[in-house]
Formats: structure tokens, sequence, C-alpha cells
């Protein structure tokens, strides 16, 4: 029997099955029934799982299933795996079977039902292997009644009810309003049973309750018709109402974990796989949640899930699967592979962490990386990221030119000390911090300035650095790092700042209501508030008559901050930690600084380590960078744990990480990429191009053409990387996506390209003025009198960083000599073809 | 937020920077005290219910396509860049803060429909008002690529061109043409390194280049295909062939344009009618003779050009202003700022128009009835356009999904 046959038949007894446990009346559970995991376009395994191909024995999940529920069956995964090693979802395909029936039940799509307490064993048979599942049954003498927090909040959040769009808004929608995706299940008890003269819940007509007639669709609804009569979240609704609908005893255990089956899959495109979501509650009772679960897939080109958890691959790739079941997330990761020709594993290396944890992810991953970049782009890419700038042709000569097998170590040794590296990494700290004299005034931007310039210059250790802009306190003159707190408008923006910047971690989202992707909550939030409340700002009384002089206090009197949803006093609590008794008398930012860069805190080390990476790759192993967060894993977890214990080794020594970063092959790859690594956008198995930052690209611009930049409202003489901050009247900047500083994130810097940069490129002013300026770079060129071939030369080294190629070069002597008397527009045209090409305007 | 696609209703907002008193133009009080009336009389409309200032003929032949909002107050200060980031972004933000303008937001959400950028702000940018840069007409958070596309020329004069969209002076067209060739060449002889930036940039140069190369685009931008009879009937000067050009560049496929009636209050004929006697001298005078009658041409020829094209009932025509002026007359005869209370309008679209939302007291001092705030009149164009607030999300700052606009819509408009 094909295996769609067996899929349509299996729907149809799914179907059945649902028809009896409809005759019982409002008393359904959670099993088959409610709807077919068949699907509907999708016959499941349709490709991969050839029953001829599995290479192993099968594996069920779980082992052994505990049923202490009347209304909580629970199911059962089957898995195998293939000759070459990737898992193959047979579940649809297997067959069940129960010992004793009048234990438990088992139904075509392996969901098992208690019936009376006892134990049996559940028979698998797919692919012509067998398995066996052990069950026992330990039912309560009678059924439980329905629970609002364990039946009615999740069918709630799985409707999508509680939708910020929807009730879960603000202020409601028509009148009724719900908790943000559930967090309050007491006031939502509260607005569902009690407002509105019990019309949402009607006790001696439960089928007539707006609670049901609303989602199913039998009234209006504007958010139109939410489940099916008979579904499973019906029956949860419908069952609470006819049991009266009671309020939970105070004991109710809550979720305390949720777990996902696979944890992790490698697996071919086109494939299906079933996933299995077990939630574990504070009184140690397991339940299987699959279908209560809220799934969504990372990225969707490479899988998309539905709403019962069933996984179809899609393209070739990797992608996180979040699985949400009440607040808590879990996330597992589907890798999907091709088949490449003659794929042979490249030697794992071990002379470098680095490459060691990027070629045994690619190695799984059966993706070749491309070779080493040849020696001018390998320049041209390490000078733009460390130091902003592009080489000058005399520099690169010299790096061409020396035959050292180490030079590539050498000149990188050397970058770290020009005085460029300093402003590079200065701008990238005075964006993060956010130093703009939109916020401060002139000289408190200078001296904070300078302060991080004398940090990067002399190398400071980064938790020392941090723990310094963390304590600081008086006024400018006192210590310069107190600019990081006389930017923010009150604790609540400082600990937002601090925990982005600091820890990668937005909390923004859980000031409100519980973060929308994580786990954090109010008491979180709360909690960093009370680290940051003692501190204020005002203005200082010593320099009166100078505007906007701040000074940072610290109340130590102050008490803890108040969580509004409680109205109680939040204690100071670690993120993702303890709470913590400071009390009055001490300044507890120094607390706070003092846990961050503690070694085994679980956020600076990591965070800053992820950070400096993306800075070289342009993305994060977790990326977003400044989004650290259960539901966005990393994409490489040893790469990153080799980071992170590289940088705590080293006392948080940046420079040294940067300098393994850009010593390591993964950094020098070139970036054509082979035909194994063209889709990999995520692994590092090749350099992906990106378009040169901002102010790189206005110093590279000024340094090819020979004419700087003048900018308004900085001092006479800076480059765009040395500049105090966005304060300046530059439309270039502006539009190549200088960050403003008004945010303490990586995304508000810009590097994406967009058609008014390409006008720019091609008609203004900046461009077209320093290729006509008589002190310019194409005039100094002319007055040499160099031959056509020399002049293409300079030219290209001048703005390319590279010689031409020999048919670039004829195209280009081509176009030179076209007409003799306008030799000097021909060159003037050249330069401005050369600097509107791919190769100057990307990193690559 | 991939609704670019999407098929939602252009929007031309006037801005009439400086603003114009309420009592003297769409809220008059005939019956208050001399020094409330000031000089000008009403005059009937074909809205039997609605009067408007005598210096407006031609308007008032048109009453029943607009709606008047004369409740409109806010109160976080009284200067011209309080009263442009409330009317163009819906917030009045402080400088770390900064919101996107109306038009960005619709380009980044809705993406351009062709060639052209999806918000084009004519003449040019808002330049000094007073107080400070921040007024309200940028991408902020929103990213560069959606920054309102700046004319920065004016249309009424002879020798007008764009910015970055001219061929540079002094570079023959056989030249620029071959200069582009050579980069295409050139561009093939380097690697292909593909990467999403890198696709990015391509996309960039293809969509820079078709906008200077395609005819139909360019046209866009020269008012010389029209005749000279329309060109005349929309008023020979700057905001008339502004509100011109705004009709074509809508027809041209751009989602959002934004007409600055004037870029600066000082030294110049317009709105801010102080009547200080120096840098803002502005009278009855400057009313009388020039700016109603500029704008009452330009806004008629507008609205019939844009009926006649079939367009209106594609297009949400708004007319704002900062705030209103003060009701009594200042000792010199003029008006100061007044935010308390003041009157903008909505027509096109699916406006209901000949209506009046709200009103003012007897003298035009504050909301009598129907208060509303500057969210709600750009919660309303967003609706007029046709965009569902309550499921369109965008970017915001940090990429965290937010609402355009924490307001409702006004619900008699429609």
């Amino acid at each position: 029997m094909s295996v769609s046959r067996i899929c349509s038949l299996k729907r149809w007894l799914a179907a059945a099955a649902w028809l009896v446990v409809a005759s019982l009346g409002a008393n359904g559970f959670e099993g088959p029934g409610a709807a077919p995991r068949c699907g509907g376009l999708f016959s499941r395994s349709a490709s991969g799982a050839d029953m001829g191909v599995i290479a192993s024995d099968i594996r069920v999940q779980p082992p052994a299933i505990r049923l202490v529920h009347h209304r909580q069956p629970h199911s059962i995964l089957v898995n195998a795996t293939g000759p070459d090693g990737r898992v193959l979802d047979l579940t649809g395909q297997a067959t069940f079977a129960s010992a004793d029936p009048k234990i438990a039940t088992v139904s075509s799509l392996g969901w098992v039902q208690a019936v009376a307490s006892g134990e049996t064993r559940i028979a698998v048979t797919a692919g012509g292997k067998t398995a066996t599942v052990v069950v026992t049954v330990a039912l309560p003498a009678t059924t439980p009644q329905h629970s609002f927090r364990h039946d009615v909040m999740p069918a709630l959040s799985k409707a999508g009810c509680n939708m910020g769009a929807c009730h879960g808004y603000s202020l409601g929608k028509n009148g009724f309003k719900l908790s943000l995706r559930g967090a309050d299940a007491a006031a939502d008890f509260l607005s569902i049973s009690d407002e509105f003269l019990e019309r949402r819940v009607n006790r001696h007509q439960p089928a007539a309750s707006l609670l049901l007639t609303k989602p199913l669709g039998e009234v209006p609804h504007k958010g139109g018709v939410r489940f099916d009569a008979g579904s499973l979240l019906h029956q949860l609704m419908l069952g609470w109402i006819a049991d009266g609908a009671p309020n939970d005893p105070p004991t109710t255990a809550e979720v305390e974990s949720i777990r996902i089956y696979p944890p992790s899959a490698i697996t071919s495109p086109g494939a299906q796989h079933q996933l299995q979501l077990i939630a574990r509650y504070t009184d140690g009772v397991e339940r299987d949640v699959t279908r209560l679960g809220i799934f969504t897939a990372n990225t969707e080109r490479v899988a998309t899930v539905d709403d019962e958890g069933l996984v179809i691959t899609r393209e070739l790739g990797e992608t996180a699967v979040v699985a949400r079941f009440e607040r808590i997330f879990a996330t597992t990761n589907f890798i999907v592979l091709g088949e490449p020709a003659g794929f042979v594993p490249e030697p794992v290396p071990t002379d470098h962490p680095i490459d060691r944890h990027v070629v045994e992810k690619l190695n799984a991953l059966r993706v070749a990386p491309s070779p080493l970049a040849p020696d001018e782009r390998f320049l041209r890419r390490v000078y733009l990221d460390l130091i902003g700038v592009q080489p000058k042709p005399e520099e690169l000569a010299a790096f061409l030119a020396d035959p050292a097998p180490d030079k590539r170590v050498k000149v990188v040794d050397a970058l770290f000390n020009r005085p460029e590296f300093v402003d590079r990494w200065s701008l990238k700290w005075g964006d993060l911090l956010q130093n703009s004299r939109a916020n401060l005034n002139e000289p408190a931007v200078y001296s904070f300035r300078e302060w991080i310039r004398t940090a990067v210059a002399s190398n400071m250790p980064l938790d020392e650095f941090a723990r310094r802009v963390l304590s600081g306190r008086g006024g400018i003159q006192d210590d310069p790092t107190t600019a990081f707190y006389a930017v923010s408008k009150d604790a609540d923006e400082t600990l937002q700042r601090a925990t982005q910047v600091f820890c990668g971690v937005r909390m923004l989202c859980a000031k409100c209501h519980p973060h929308p992707f994580e786990n954090w909550t109010q008491v979180d939030y709360y909690g960093l508030h009370s680290f940051f409340n003692q501190g204020g700002v005002k203005p200082d009384p010593r320099l009166a008559g100078i505007p906007n002089a701040k000074m940072v206090t610290v109340n130590l009197a102050a008490g803890y901050s108040t969580n509004p949803r409680t109205g109680r006093p939040q204690p100071p609590r670690f993120l993702g930690g303890k709470e913590t008794e400071l009390g009055t008398g001490v300044d507890r930012r120094l607390a706070y600084a003092e846990w961050l860069v503690k070694p085994e805190n679980p956020f600076f080390a990591r965070g800053m380590a992820n950070r400096l990476w993306s800075y070289f790759f342009h993305r994060g192993i977790i990326d977003p960078v400044d989004d650290l967060r259960t539901t966005n894993p990393p994409i490489n977890p040893a790469l990153l744990d080799a980071l992170t214990r590289e940088l705590v080794e080293s006392k948080f020594d940046g420079r040294r990480l940067m300098r393994l970063i850009v010593t390591s092959r993964t950094y020098q790859r070139d970036s054509v990429p082979n035909s194994s690594n063209a889709h990999d956008d995520a692994n590092f198995s090749r350099f992906l191009p990106r378009r040169v930052p901002a102010e790189s690209l206005l110093d590279s611009l000024a340094q090819a053409t020979g004419v700087p930049e003048n900018f308004g409202n900085a001092p006479p003489g800076f480059t765009a990387s040395q500049l105090p901050d966005a304060d300046v009247a530059s439309d270039f900047l502006n539009l190549f996506g200088k960050p403003q500083r008004a945010e303490a994130c990586e995304c508000e810097r810009d590097d994406s390209s967009n058609m008014l940069q390409a006008l720019h490129f091609i008609n203004s002013n900046t461009i077209l003025g320093r290729l006509r300026n008589p002190n310019g770079r194409v005039s100094q060129l002319i007055r040499q009198k160099l031959e056509d071939a020399a002049l293409i030369e300079q030219l290209y080294q001048w703005t390319l960083v590279r010689a031409p190629t020999a048919k670039e070069s004829e195209l280009a002597t081509q176009f030179l000599r076209q007409d003799p008397a306008k030799r000097i527009e021909a060159a003037e045209d050249l330069m401005w073809a050369l600097l509107n090409s791919r190769d100057f305007l990307l990193i690559h | 937020m991939n609704e670019s696609r999407a098929k939602i209703r252009n929007c031309i907002t006037i801005f009439l920077v400086g603003s114009p008193g309420h009592v003297d133009t769409w809220d008059m009080k005939p019956d208050a005290p001399d020094d409330v009336r000031g000089k000008f009389r009403p005059i009937s409309t074909n809205v039997s219910s609605v009067q408007i200032c005598e210096h407006f003929p031609l308007m008032a032949r048109m009453m029943d396509r607009v709606a008047l909002i004369r409740s409109l107050n806010y109160n976080t200060g009284a200067s011209h860049e309080n009263g442009q980031r409330w009317m163009m972004t819906g917030h009045d933000f402080s400088p770390n803060n900064v919101q996107p303008h109306i038009g960005s937001v619709v380009s980044r959400v809705f993406g351009p429909k062709g060639d052209l950028p999806a918000s084009i702000i004519l003449p040019g940018k808002i330049g000094n008002t007073g107080a400070g840069p921040f007024h309200g007409q940028t991408a902020a958070f929103l990213g560069s690529g959606h920054e309102p596309f700046f004319l920065g020329s004016d249309p009424a004069s002879a020798d007008f061109k764009v910015a970055d969209l001219a061929p540079p002076a002094n570079h023959s067209e056989p030249r620029i043409s071959a200069r582009r060739d050579l980069l295409g060449q050139l561009d093939a002889l380097q690697r292909r390194a593909d990467s999403k930036s890198a696709q990015d940039l391509d996309a960039s140069y293809a969509r820079a280049f078709n906008l200077l190369t395609s005819s139909q685009t360019r046209m866009a931008f020269e008012l010389k295909h029209e005749s000279d009879k329309l060109r005349d009937r929309y008023g020979r000067n700057t905001f008339g062939q502004s509100c011109l050009m705004a009709r074509r560049l809508i027809e041209a496929g751009s989602r959002f344009i934004t007409v600055n009636h004037f870029d600066t209050v000082f030294n110049l004929s317009c709105w801010d009618m102080h009547a200080d006697g120096g840098g803002l001298n502005n009278t009855y005078l400057d009313y009388e003779r020039l700016l109603c009658p500029q704008f009452d041409i330009a806004f008629t020829a507008l609205i019939e050009d844009l009926e006649q094209r079939g367009l209106l009932q594609e297009t949400v025509v708004a007319v704002l202003s900062e705030m209103g002026r003060t009701p009594k007359l200042n000792p010199r005869g003029g008006r100061d700022h007044y935010p308390p209370a003041w009157t903008n309008f909505l027509c096109g679209g699916n406006i209901r128009g000949g209506q009046v939302i709200g009103s003012t007291d007897k003298i035009g001092a504050a909301p009598h009835d129907y208060p509303v705030e500057p969210p709600r009149v750009l919660a309303s164009i967003y609706h007029g356009m046709g965009i569902d607030l309550e499921t369109t999300m965008m970017p915001g700052p940090g990429g965290r999904p937010v609402r355009f606009i924490e307001a409702e819509p006004i619900p008699e408009l429609f």
C-alpha cells in the first residue's frame, strides 16, 4: 500500500474516531480526532523515508509513557536513521497496537489514551522493524474538572485570542481585554468569568457562551473564525464552562519547562518531521502539549511548520523551529542538506579553534569552504575591517612584495598599532554608548570620546571597560564615563541600554508585558530596574551657566522599584539569575557591574565575543548580535563557546580575540562560492560581500580621489571615522546609514544599499566634484604624464586596491584612447566607473 | 511586513508651513468681538452649513469634497517644529527618539510601486523655522532607503532640475552614456561573489539607472508636457507648480507626495502672521493678496485635476499645518502661535466630504466638541489610504514590530 493510501486511510480512521468521541459529548480529549495529522496537501514522509533505505532500528520517543490524566493523551514519534546518517520520520507510516486496550488505547496516529490504571505495552511497527513503548497509567479516582490555567489559557493562546492585534491589545478589542499572550491568568479569569453579566460564560447553557460562539463564528466576530466546532480548542473551552467555569485552586501547578523532540535534525529537502512538545509542571507531572504548542520557523525558506507541529523542509540551509507553550519557549534546529556529488570532507584543522569548529560544522553540512582569498583581496578586507580605510598603493606593493610566509599575521599586528585603528573602534563604542551632542553638551561628548579613545588605544580589558562605564558618578570633569548615564532620560532607558550593550539582551518588551520571544517577564525587568533606580541626572551646580552640564548622582537611600503588575517593590534580580537583597546604603549599580563581568556570567563574555565576531563577518554566530534569547539560538554553539572561552581566558583582551579572528582561515576565505557553498549564508564557508560602512566608504573615497571631506559642525581635518557623533552636516553619511546614536542597537547602523545611494554615487557632486578637482587624483596623475597602462594601473590601485586584469586593462586602454583630445575626461570617467563598481562599494 | 505589492491608495499632503490663523480662514467667528473676528468676512459654500473665508472663493464651490476638522489641538509647545513633528509623524519626539515621516512609513512597509521613490517631498526640505532641525520629515529608524526624496528645486523656475537626477553640468549626453556603458563592462569583468548585499547593490543601481534613463519616469518631473492652460490653472508659482508636479508624480507611481508651502518663516511672505515689523512681518495684506489666493487656486486646481483623471478616489489629499493662531489679535494686528485649537482638512480617497468634524468655542480658543489630537489625523490618513492599522506593523527601533500610530481614525470621516 502506498504512503498516500495509508495516509488517507488513517485520515478516515481518525475522522471516524472523532465521531465516537463527539458522541460522548463535551468530554473531548487532546488525542486523535481533532485534526488528522496527515495534513491536507502533503502525504506524510513523501520523500526520504522509502522503506528500503532505513539503515538503523526504529527509535520511539518516548520509550516509556506515564499517563495520569483522563484527557491528556501522549503521542509517540517514530524515527530512524537513513544510510547517509540523516533522520527519517516514520511516525506517519508506522502502525501502533496496544497490548491491553482496557488499560490504554492507541490511535492510528500514535496517540496513547489512558483508559484505566495499570500497565501495558504499545507495539510499534515501521519499515519492517518493531519497537515497544511501555505505558503506565495511574489515573485519579474521578475525572478531574477542566482547569482554567491548564485548559483554557493554552487554548486562548493557541487560538490567537490574546495576540497583540486582538484582545491582547493594551486597550482590548470590542470591550474584551485579555493579558498579552496570556501573561496574567488571574486577570483573564476575571475578565472572562465575571464581566459582562456572564454573557461571555453561560454556565446554564454552556454552548451559548460568547467565549465559544464568537470564535466559532456563530455570531459576528471581527477576529474571524478562530477554531472549528468539535476541535480540541473548542472541547477544552466548552468542557471548562460545562464544569461550571471553575477557578483553579491556589496550589495549581505551573509550567516549569518545555522540551521539544527531536532536539535537532539533519534531513533532506521535501521531508516531513512531526515535532513533539512536552511540558513539565512544578508538581513533576509531564504532559504532551504538542497540540497546544505554537510553532514558528525562523527561516521559512528552509522549512515551514504547521499548526500541529509538522515540519516540512524546503530549501537547503538551516533554521531554528521555535515552539511556545504558555509563556515558555523551546527550539529545535533543522539542517536541510543536499546531495553534493563527490563531497570530500575537509580535514579538520587542529591549529586554530575557529577553523576547527567552523570546518567541523561544514563537514556535517557537506559544504566545502572556499579557498583563501588572494593577497590583495585579503589586504583590502582586513584594512577596511580593522582600521576603516583602504590600503594605499604603496602599502599594497609592500605587502605583495613581502616573501614572508606569515606576512598576513605581520600586517594584522601592524594594523593594531595604526592611529586609524583607534578611530574605527572608538567610533564603534561611541555608537553603542550613544555619545552624541543630541544628548549631551559638547565638552561632555569630546571628553567621553577621549576616554573611549584612550581605552581603545591602551586595549583596556573589556570587563574593566564595562565596569567603569557602569560606575560613573559626578560630572564629566570627575569622570568622563558619566556621559553614559547622562544620556539616559531615566532608569528604564539605562537598564535597557546597559542590558542591550553589555548582555546583548533586549528587555524593552518586558517593561509592559512578558517578552514575546523570550521567557523574560516584568519580574525580570523590574529586578533589573532596581539596580539602576538609585541613579539620577541633575544639572551640575558647579557649572552653572554652561548649557546642558549634567551630573550623575546616586541616591543610596532609594528603595526598590515597583513592579506595576503586582504593585510591590521588586528586589534586584540578576538577569536569568537569582533575586538578591542589597537594600539601601549600597550603590546597586556596582553590584550589577560586578555580576556582569564575572567570568561565569552567561551573557557578557558570550555577548562580547559574538559582537566582535559580527564586525568581521557581518553576521553574529547569534544574529542579530544584540538579541540573545532562547528562540534565537547560535548557528554554531561550539564556535561561540570557544570564542567565549578565549575571551575569558585572555582576561577579556578584545584585541587578542580580534587577532584570533582575522588570522583564521575562516576570515581569510575567498568570497567566490564553489558548487557546494553558494547557498550558505550563515556558516562562514566563504566571505560574504557586504557594503562598505558609511564612514569607511567616505574616507576611502577621499583617499582614492585625493580630496578630503570638510564636515560642518566638526573640527577641520577630521576624517569621517573621527567625527564626534552624527550631528554633522553630511548628506553622504546620512544616506549611507551612519547611526544617529539614538539607540543602543547595532541595527541602527544601516549597511544596506538603496537607490538614493546609487543616484548619489552616479550623479552627485560628492563624486563628480572630486573627480574634476584640480588637486584631485585624476589631475595629479595626468600631471605626472603617465603612459596609459601606468595611469590605468594607478587608478585601479587607488580605487580597487589591485592591478587590473589583462581584459580590464584592454578595455580601459580602449576607453582612454577614444579621443586623445579628451583624455582627462576619459580618465575622470574611468575613475567614475571604478568608484561605481561593486569592487569598490563592497568589502569582498 | 511583506506587503510591498499591497494595493493601497496614494496620498498628497500639502503642508502649510507657518500656520494659517484658523479664525481668519476655515473657522471664522463673525459674531466675535473685533479683536477676535479680524479683518476678513465669511462666505457661503456649496455646503449650506459651512462657511469659510471670503478669500477662498474657489474652494467654497467644492466644500462638498472637503472634510474640515475644526477641533485640532495639542499641548506640547508652540514652536513650528513641535507642530511639524506632530503632523508629519504623529509624535512630538525628542532628538534622541526621532520618529519617521508618514511617507517614510508608507515607503518602508509598502515599498515603491515602480522606479520612482515611494515618498517625495516638494519642492525641498523645510529649513530654519526657528527652533532646531527636527521637522519630522526624515525616515528616522526606518533606514536611509526610505528617506523622502527631496526634489530640491523649484518646479516654477526655468532652470528647474532634480538634484541627483539631472545630468551634471558640462557633461554631454554621449559622454554620460559612454561612461555608463564602461561601468557595465567593467562590472561584468569583476568576479561574481554573490551575497544579499551584492544583490541589493545591483538592484539599487538598476533602479537608479532606470530612473535616470527611463523617459517615462524622467518625464514625470517635466512640467513642459502639461498644457499652458493647466499650468496657468495651478498658478505660475512654486506652490502651484509643485501641486501640479505632485499629481504627475502620483500618476507616475509614487505613493506619497508632500508639498511644503514654504520652507522657512523668515523674511518672506508666508502664513506666519506675527506682523512684527521685522523678519516675521506677515500681515492681513499678505493673506489677502498672496497667500489665500495662491492656496485657493492651486488646491482647487489639484482637486479638479485629480477628479478629471479619475485619481481623486485613489488619492487622499490632506491639508495640514503646525497649529492655529491666537484668537485675539496681538497689538500689532497680527496673530501668534496657537496650538490649543485649529483647523486642517482632508479630502479624496474614501473621505466623506461636505462635513465638519468638531468645533471650537465662540472665539476659537479651544475645542468645543470632538477635540482631535494630531495622531488621529495621521491615523485617518492611513485609514483613508486603505491601510489596516490593526494588523499592519512596521519595524520599530531595534527591529521590534510597532504600530504605525497609537490612535484610532476618526470614523465620521469615512
